[in-house]
């Protein structure tokens, strides 16, 4: 398993086979094992995620990455635990053995390394649990490993997948602290502890156990492989990306069973991804070949550029497809038909009191109101982005009375409730019809069109030359209510993304097939 | 005579004696103006020193702590180069001799024992014989015979560890170490200091039997005054760094030196007395 071998036991043994050495090269030197230590100190308190970010540009996604940031990270508690515990070694024995003649190398060898190895050891068991844990996050990078449970139980708002996720990486570390324990024990110098025999037993019936489980064929991974068709030749491989949000799942898995519904290529899903930078950097280092992006957030975010308000839809993707093909050497395709665009979003009910259906409205009251009126729920990103509520409120000379930051997972049960007037949204949010609510009308054009296009890069296109014309015939076919439908079955719904765009996608794959 | 004046008596004998050690084959270790400073330090741990141990004799260096007497044990085996002076050991200039051979040649006991925690009693008496390279079962039989020898029956010791083993038998443990490879000379740092009076003064036996046996050329440090006298050939008793005087015990009892050496015997002296004379006399007779 992937989180087993490569998210923890190889950075684990990478980190053992440097620390080691360098531990024992520095043992005789306060200075640079003051600043040895100094450095590992201080890559352990970067962030796991900066930590992910940083490594992204210069290494791409996937496991590359992944494994460096995991060993930086193991470096620190095995080289903490062995230069301290040579440091702190019993001076007489030391000069007894000095006195009675060893060389160094003996005294390394048959002296020191034995009795530092119990400490050494508990070095590598913290190291194991610490990579255990922040392997699940490697998964934002597409390295994959348990964290994909996490990490699409968070997006998809499923507490069982997360507690899958959390309840195999604890179990996971408790196991490889319990096997790694047992190894040192074995391995100690001096005399054997009393029930070692029963704790041999233990530690080979988890180990079979273990290897059971990994034996065991995954079935992900069997109706991935099945439904590419057994009989398709491997032509090539196309890898589709997504983000970590529900209807990037959707549409990462829509556009993944259409290619392997319309082609004989093979797909490879990678996804969900971090967010849209690194699915962006993923797309531009080869990482995965194509996913779907929103032409807004491409504008703003990706290509840097300003919003004219007022400027079309149309206008917004010409110019995005332009940049892509020169800066990216990518190919922006025909948009799928809906736009999840941020929008200001309020109860049903009380929009229909007031009589409000568009935003200027609303700004109107709040002005009338002196500011006295209205409490506004964004997420944190929006308040903070000069394209989010600055913007907003200079568009439309919106003050708000009190505005609120709020989770993106509450932000709708806050409005539904009434704790919060208004709300930041997206527009296909299934939230919005869940909790009965209506989207204002954007009417001076203040937020950028957010339209879905797949994006490829060209080198791809080029390659699998039947790939261009079949993604072409996706365009137009999801419009804002069959998204928001799509949405709310996985949201709502609580099924599978997999078999929510199976049975949307069934009638159009017939129709293919039979036409 | 006064003190300045002894002083000068005893300066000069040991001068003399020195001159002639360079071609006495029986003098085993020999400290020719020995000069060790720590840095940091104003006064030098070893001060210009000159003294020499004869072959097959047990001299026990006297002094309490900080005087310098370690320090000179371990210039010996050159855990410490001195800053001037000459120090010989068989002859041979020590500075001359690489110096695994040079501490393989001899059998070094430290103060606190020094067992390595992960090695059987039976391991830690094979160490030197391990770095060596002598094979597993010829160092397995000879470190049970030490064992034995060192009254730790092997049968029933030779498997345990340093901690299942009590202070004194550790000691033990660690005077078998220090003869495995069978070294002509012995460096022996405090070894009884952390043992209680009775385990103390067993091993204090054990050590004239092998001194008797074996025929080996012993310095012994140490703070206590009537382990000297148990144990000393010659006594060499050393104040910040300088020694005082060393001779027989009768010697440095009936003619001191310097004042140092006549408080140092006093002392104790004064107290044997209000023990009454049967302690008197046995001092007298472990002296003689």
């Amino acid at each position: 398993m992937e989180h087993l071998f490569w998210l923890t036991l190889l950075p684990v043994g990478i980190a053992v086979a440097v620390a080691l050495p360098l531990a024992v090269a520095v043992r005789h030197r306060p200075w640079p094992r003051s600043v040895a230590l100094g450095l590992s100190s201080v890559v352990q308190t970067i962030p796991s995620l900066a930590m992910l970010a940083f490594l992204l540009p210069i290494f791409g996604i996937g496991k590359v990455p992944a494994v460096i940031a995991l060993t930086l990270y193991a470096i620190l508690p095995v080289l903490q635990n062995a230069s301290l515990a040579l440091r702190d070694l019993p001076g007489d024995v030391l000069e007894a053995a000095d006195g009675m003649g060893f060389s160094p190398r003996q005294r390394l060898a048959l002296v020191e390394l034995p009795l530092v190895l119990p400490v050494v050891f508990g070095g590598i068991r913290t190291a194991t649990v610490i990579c255990v844990g922040v392997a699940t996050l490697s998964t934002f990078i597409g390295a994959g490993g348990l964290g994909d449970f996490i990490n699409r139980g968070i997006a998809l708002n499923r507490t069982s997948l997360l507690l899958l996720g959390a309840g195999a990486a604890a179990a996971l570390a408790l196991v490889l602290d319990f096997l790694i324990d047992t190894v040192g024990v074995v391995l100690r110098p001096g005399r054997k502890p009393p029930g070692l025999r029963p704790r041999l037993v233990a530690a080979g019936v988890v180990v079979a156990l273990l290897a059971a489980v990994l034996a065991f064929p995954r079935p992900a991974d069997a109706t991935a492989r099945g439904a590419g068709g057994a009989n398709a030749a491997p032509a090539g491989t196309v890898v589709v990306g997504a983000k970590n949000f529900t209807e990037q799942i959707v549409l990462g898995e829509l556009l993944a069973q259409w290619i392997e519904g319309r082609t004989d290529l093979r797909v490879e899903r990678r996804f969900p991804l971090g967010g849209t930078v690194i699915c962006h950097e993923a797309l531009l280092d080869g990482g995965i070949d194509l996913y779907v992006e929103y032409t807004g957030t491409a504008l703003l975010n990706l290509l840097g550029l300003d919003h004219d308000p007022g400027a079309s839809a149309d206008a917004v993707l010409a110019e995005v497809r332009r940049h892509y093909r020169e800066r990216f050497d990518a190919v922006v395709l025909p948009p799928l038909g809906f736009e999840n665009t941020y929008a200001i979003a309020m109860p049903r009910e009380s929009a229909e009191r007031r009589g409000w259906e568009r935003i200027s409205q609303l700004a109107e009251a709040d002005a009338a109101a002196d500011g006295g009126g209205l409490h506004a729920g964004f997420t944190a990103e929006f308040v903070e982005r000069e394209d989010g509520l600055p913007g907003l409120r200079r568009a439309y000379g919106l003050r708000f009375a009190r505005v609120s930051d709020l989770a993106p997972e509450l932000i709708h049960a806050a409005a539904a409730s009434g704790e919060v007037d208004v709300i930041g949204a997206f527009s296909t949010d299934a939230r919005i019809h869940e909790f009965d609510l209506v989207v204002l009308e954007d009417d001076l054009g203040y937020f950028p069109p957010y339209e879905a296009v797949p994006v490829v890069r060209r080198g791809v296109l080029e390659r699998l030359p039947e790939l261009q014309p079949v993604l072409e015939e996706l365009a137009g076919r999801i419009d804002n209510a069959t998204m928001m439908r799509l949405n709310h079955a996985v949201d709502v719904g609580k099924r599978l993304p997999r078999e929510v765009v199976r049975d949307f996608l069934k009638p159009f794959l017939n129709e293919e097939e039979t036409g | 005579m006064n003190s300045i004046a002894r002083c000068e008596v005893v300066r000069a004998a040991v001068f003399l004696s020195s001159r002639s050690v360079v071609s006495d084959p029986e003098l085993m270790i020999e400290f020719t103006d020995v000069t060790k400073t720590f840095p940091g330090m104003e006064r030098p741990a070893v001060d210009g020193l000159t003294l020499s141990v004869k072959r097959g004799e047990t001299l026990v260096l006297l002094g309490s702590s900080g005087c310098g007497k370690s320090t000179l044990l371990k210039l010996a085996n050159r855990l410490l180069e001195p800053d001037a002076g000459e120090i010989r050991i068989g002859g041979r200039a020590v500075a001359t001799w690489p110096v695994r051979e040079l501490r393989r040649s001899i059998g070094y006991v430290i103060q606190n024992i020094g067992l390595f925690p992960h090695w059987t009693a039976e391991e830690n008496v094979a160490a030197p014989l391990r770095i060596a390279g002598v094979a597993p079962e010829e160092r397995r039989g000879r470190s049970r015979e030490l064992l034995d020898r060192i009254g730790l029956a092997s049968d029933e010791y030779a498997g345990r560890y340093p901690d299942e083993l009590s202070g004194g038998q550790q000691q033990r443990v660690g005077v078998a170490r220090a003869l495995a490879s069978d070294p002509e000379i012995l460096l022996m740092d405090e070894p009884f200091g952390a043992l209680d009076g009775i385990t103390r003064e067993r091993l204090q036996d054990e050590v004239r039997r092998l001194k008797g046996d074996l025929g080996k050329t012993i310095l012994l440090v140490t703070h206590d005054l009537f382990e000297a006298l148990a144990l000393g050939d010659r006594i060499g008793v050393m104040h910040e760094g300088r020694l005082e005087q060393a001779g027989p015990a009768r010697e440095l009892l009936s003619a001191p030196a310097t004042p140092f050496v006549e408080e140092l015997f006093k002392k104790p002296a004064r107290q044997l007395e209000a023990f009454g004379e049967a302690g008197g006399a046995s001092v007298a007779k472990e002296g003689s």
